[in-house]
């Protein structure tokens, strides 16, 4: 029965939204503003029935309805509360449904919030953002139907994959989600501005702050799933570079040259063009990692693909690619910047033009990574594997040509290839660079890597980030010397710079948090491990840890049995802490789980696996022991990237100047319509 | 064989030269010299790990080296290194046992790829269809900075023909010519406006 209620909402939901695409693209094409009105109300019915059903859905997880299949696949009785909340989004059906629900949301409040300059272009929009949601929830009653009845119901389910029994892993869908989906804003503005045929007045402010926001989501969405994998998967790494990490990374990287190209957009009025493509191809990246998580066409352990999803998905990714570059191709044309002779030179429109080209640079070799063993299979049937070895040949170079660029970018200025301080700044840097580096390196135990050739490019890239820091710093200090003459003390100082500079304090901010995470891979770039087999109280010792197992234990936590072996942890005598590696066992799944003990420091984490235990007695465990370095600095520094573009978000200057003024007017339903006649007037 | 082992051991006298300045080292760089082996200099660098044993450190590292090149063939973006499935168990086995046997790295290479194809290597392999995947990142790496050298940074050449177009008061006069040409001809097509229409000026959306 709440299948069918579910089932339903889903269906209404479907007719409302292709009843609201359609509202929209008949009121864009009749500039009508009732009709446009009216879609959107479709589309906020559209969001209300998705919400509906996912409130069927949660109801029925947590009555443990086991006649609805997708409750009977992934959860059990022994299931904890917040676990069952999160089965959700645990397999594929549920992920779909939550990326629809948060599209739909984020569709209804991008509609109600548009800035009042925009209505006239708000048709399209609503029309780009519905014809996808429409699209999902087509998948969502035919191939992907969530509410699929299993008959008669059976009395306890298959049970939740444990691996997905995190707390990262609970809350990685719905932030990459809220990321991957936030895209959609800025995809369906830039089809807008095509469809209407120039970018208007407002178009900025809007696409920047939800790209804004979706890079936020994305950057957590991306460290969480690298944080799960850290502490679930028991490989003792973050990112494998793996086909499902690889296609959360490349929306990213879109989304970050967007942001670069908005700044010169903002400022100068260029790289229109080349926002809109980046808006498209960010939504396309996000979608395509999608398919590559649905589809099952590249295997992997977050793909829990089966089904006949993937050719669908295959059609709409290519129709939505083709259909957006072929109207840019029609339309794109007319979207001119303001001034064509603008010479370039070395300046800071530069310097973000070459950061744009390196992420692209980045996402153009994970892609292909990504996709050529598919394309080889496919062309000339032989089977290879592109992993990590092939994007560490390549990633590592253009992070340093990055950490230039980020320092040499911040440094200039517009319009002009001097660097405000003179070359002095440069230099000085270079100086003051050496001390923060060789502290790194003392401190991270750098030297005590194995070989030549990973170790002096460990210094060269630590020397550089700490330069691109001090140059960072610099920079600040010379924007901050205006403020010194404010009156009213230091917070009134601060106060006047941070509302003056509210986006570049938090580019600022960002960029020392992508620094700190290029020094933090570039710090455990190679960690020190040893397996070893313990009976209770035999210590093992690595890289000057001691390692005393304890007692061997089994306790209850959750719905899990673990079997657990504390370490206890000394350096040079003084003790450190203890760390709990351990195997569990859930109630409905065979198999024993990897239960990874990590006991982190700023320098060191100490990451224990339990590689196999004597079963009998547990009297013999064999551990996997790993101290990777600055692992902990990577996880901060997203902290800190995602701060940044918190701050950056709330600039409030930005954009209302806008250099573009198109205003644009309503054929029917304007109050004024009779004034108007033909196209609207350009002021 | 013989060249690349004098060109190893040349990188490494180079390198331990280098890091004699660095104090960490100095103590453990003496005895690097072209008439040693290869595994005695290699356990001269090695002998800065944790590990007591440095002959089973050169072992180590020889492993790991080729056991970093061997894809897990049951997981998804590992090496049998990381790796603790049976299949990957099998496989470090194997190199093992043929490391001990004194076969190189390539050799070891090799014989996996025989037996299970270029798929078992984690790169794709530099020939055939696979050199594309290598050729492509390569190419866009050398050739985008001259793209963007020639598209973006040299449009200062345009400017010649940007000084060449005709002045603004003539633009604006042609504009008018047109406006006024659509106009009449609009006003011809509605024969209920009696020539009263006044082109549209936007009086809400911009504050100009």
């Amino acid at each position: 029965m709440p299948a069918h209620l579910g089932f339903m909402f889903l269906l209404l939901a479907l007719i409302f939204s292709l009843y609201g695409f359609g509202a929209s693209i008949a009121a864009a094409w009749l500039r009508h503003r009732r009709l446009y009105r009216s879609g959107r109300m479709a589309a906020t019915m559209t969001a209300m029935f998705i919400v509906l059903a996912a409130v069927v859905m949660w109801l029925s997880l947590f009555a443990r309805d086991y006649s609805i299949a997708y409750v009977w696949r992934n959860s059990s009785n022994d299931l904890p509360a917040f676990y069952t909340f999160t089965t959700f989004w645990s397999a594929l059906e549920g992920s779909h449904f939550l990326w629809m629900m948060i599209l739909a949301i984020f569709t209804v409040i991008a509609l109600w919030t548009g800035n009042r300059d925009n209505e006239h272009i708000m048709p399209w929009v609503a029309a780009s953002l519905l014809a996808v949601v429409s699209w999902m929830l087509y998948l969502a009653v035919s191939h992907s139907d969530p509410f699929l009845m299993q008959l008669p119901a059976p009395t306890n389910g298959l049970g939740k994959n444990p691996l997905l029994q995190n707390p990262y892993m609970a809350i990685h869908p719905p932030t990459l989600f809220t990321g991957y989906t936030a895209l959609a804003i800025p995809f369906a503005y830039a089809i807008a501005a095509m469809a209407y045929g120039d970018i208007t007045e407002g178009w900025l402010k809007t696409t920047r702050r939800w790209t804004l926001f979706a890079w936020c989501a994305l950057t957590a969405g991306v460290a969480l799933g690298g944080h799960w994998a850290y502490v679930e998967l028991g490989w003792a790494g973050y990112w494998a570079w793996d086909p499902v990490e690889n296609s959360s990374f490349m929306p990213w990287l879109m989304a970050t040259a967007l942001l670069h190209s908005m700044v010169i957009q903002d400022k100068l009025g260029h790289l229109k063009r080349s926002g809109i493509i980046l808006a498209i191809l960010a939504f396309f990246f996000s979608f395509f990692g999608t398919f590559i998580t649905r589809s099952g066409i590249i295997t992997s352990v977050h793909s829990f693909a089966d089904g006949n999803i993937g050719p669908n998905y295959l059609i709409f990714i290519a129709s939505l690619l083709v259909g957006s570059l072929a109207l840019f191709a029609f339309r794109a044309p007319s979207i001119l910047p303001p001034d064509a002779g603008k010479v370039w030179g070395v300046s800071k429109e530069s310097a973000l033009i070459v950061t744009q080209f390196l992420l692209l640079t980045l996402a153009a070799v994970v892609f292909i990574g990504t996709v050529f063993p598919i394309v080889s299979e496919a062309v000339s049937n032989q089977r290879i594997s592109i992993q990590a070895p092939y994007f560490n040949a390549f990633a590592p170079w253009i992070g340093l040509a990055m950490i230039v660029a980020i320092a040499m970018g911040n440094l200039l200025r517009y319009h002009s290839a001097k660097i405000p301080g003179g070359r002095a700044v440069l230099i000085n840097a270079a100086v003051i660079a050496i001390l923060p580096a060789a502290l790194f390196c003392w401190r991270g135990e750098v030297f005590k890597t194995t070989r030549a050739w990973p170790l002096g490019a460990q210094i060269v890239g630590i020397y550089l980030v700490m330069w691109s820091v001090v140059c960072l710093c610099a920079d600040f200090r010379q924007r901050l010397a205006p403020f010194a003459n404010v009156a009213g003390g230091v917070f009134a100082r601060w106060a006047a710079f941070l509302r003056r500079n509210t986006a570049y304090t938090g580019a600022f901010v960002a960029h020392i948090g992508v620094l700190l995470a290029i020094l933090g891979f570039l710090g455990n770039y190679r960690g020190v491990d040893r397996e070893v087999t313990l009976r209770s109280g035999e210590t093992a010792s690595l890289f000057g840890y001691d390692f005393t197992m304890g007692k061997f234990q089994v306790r209850e936590e959750g719905n899990a049995t673990l079997y657990e072996a504390p370490l206890l942890v000394t350096r040079d005598g003084r003790e450190v802490g203890t760390v709990y590696p351990a195997k569990s066992k859930y109630p409905t799944k065979p198999e024993l789980m990897n239960e990874v003990g990590v006991l982190g420091g700023f320098w060191h984490d100490l990451y224990a696996v339990i590689v196999d235990f004597e079963k009998k007695s547990g009297e013999t465990v064999t551990l996997q022991l790993h101290v990777n370095p600055t692992v902990r600095l990577v996880f901060m520094s997203v902290v800190i990237m995602v701060l940044g573009g918190i701050i950056a978000a709330f600039d409030r200057i930005r954009g209302d100047r806008s250099r573009d003024v198109a205003g644009g007017v309503w054929e029917h339903g304007s109050g004024s319509d009779a004034a108007h006649s033909q196209g609207g007037g350009r002021a | 064989m013989r060249a690349f082992l004098t060109l190893r051991l040349s990188t490494l006298w180079l390198a331990l030269t280098v890091f004699n300045a660095v104090p960490v080292f100095a103590n453990q760089s003496t005895t690097a010299s072209a008439s040693a082996t290869a595994s005695t200099t290699a356990s001269t660098t090695a002998s800065t790990t944790a590990s007591s044993d440095a002959t089973g450190s050169v072992f180590q590292d020889q492993f790991r080296d080729v056991a970093s090149d061997l894809r897990c063939p049951t997981c998804v973006g590992l090496s049998v290194l990381e790796s603790d499935a049976p299949f990957s168990k099998q496989i470090k086995d194997e190199v093992t046992s043929q490391l001990k046997a004194g076969k190189s790295h390539e050799e070891i290479l090799t014989f996996f790829t025989e037996r299970y194809g270029p798929w078992i290597l984690r790169v794709p392999p530099k020939t055939g269809v696979s050199i594309l995947a290598w050729a492509i990142p390569l190419a866009v790496l050398l050739a985008g900075p001259l793209a963007v050298w020639f598209l973006v940074w040299r449009r200062r050449d345009d400017l010649a023909g940007v000084e060449a177009v005709k002045p603004l008061e003539e633009i604006l006069a042609e504009w008018n010519r047109d406006i006024n040409k659509r106009r009449d001809s609009l006003n011809s097509t509605l024969p209920g406006n009696e020539g009263s229409t006044t082109l549209a000026t936007d009086e809400g959306g911009n504050q100009a």
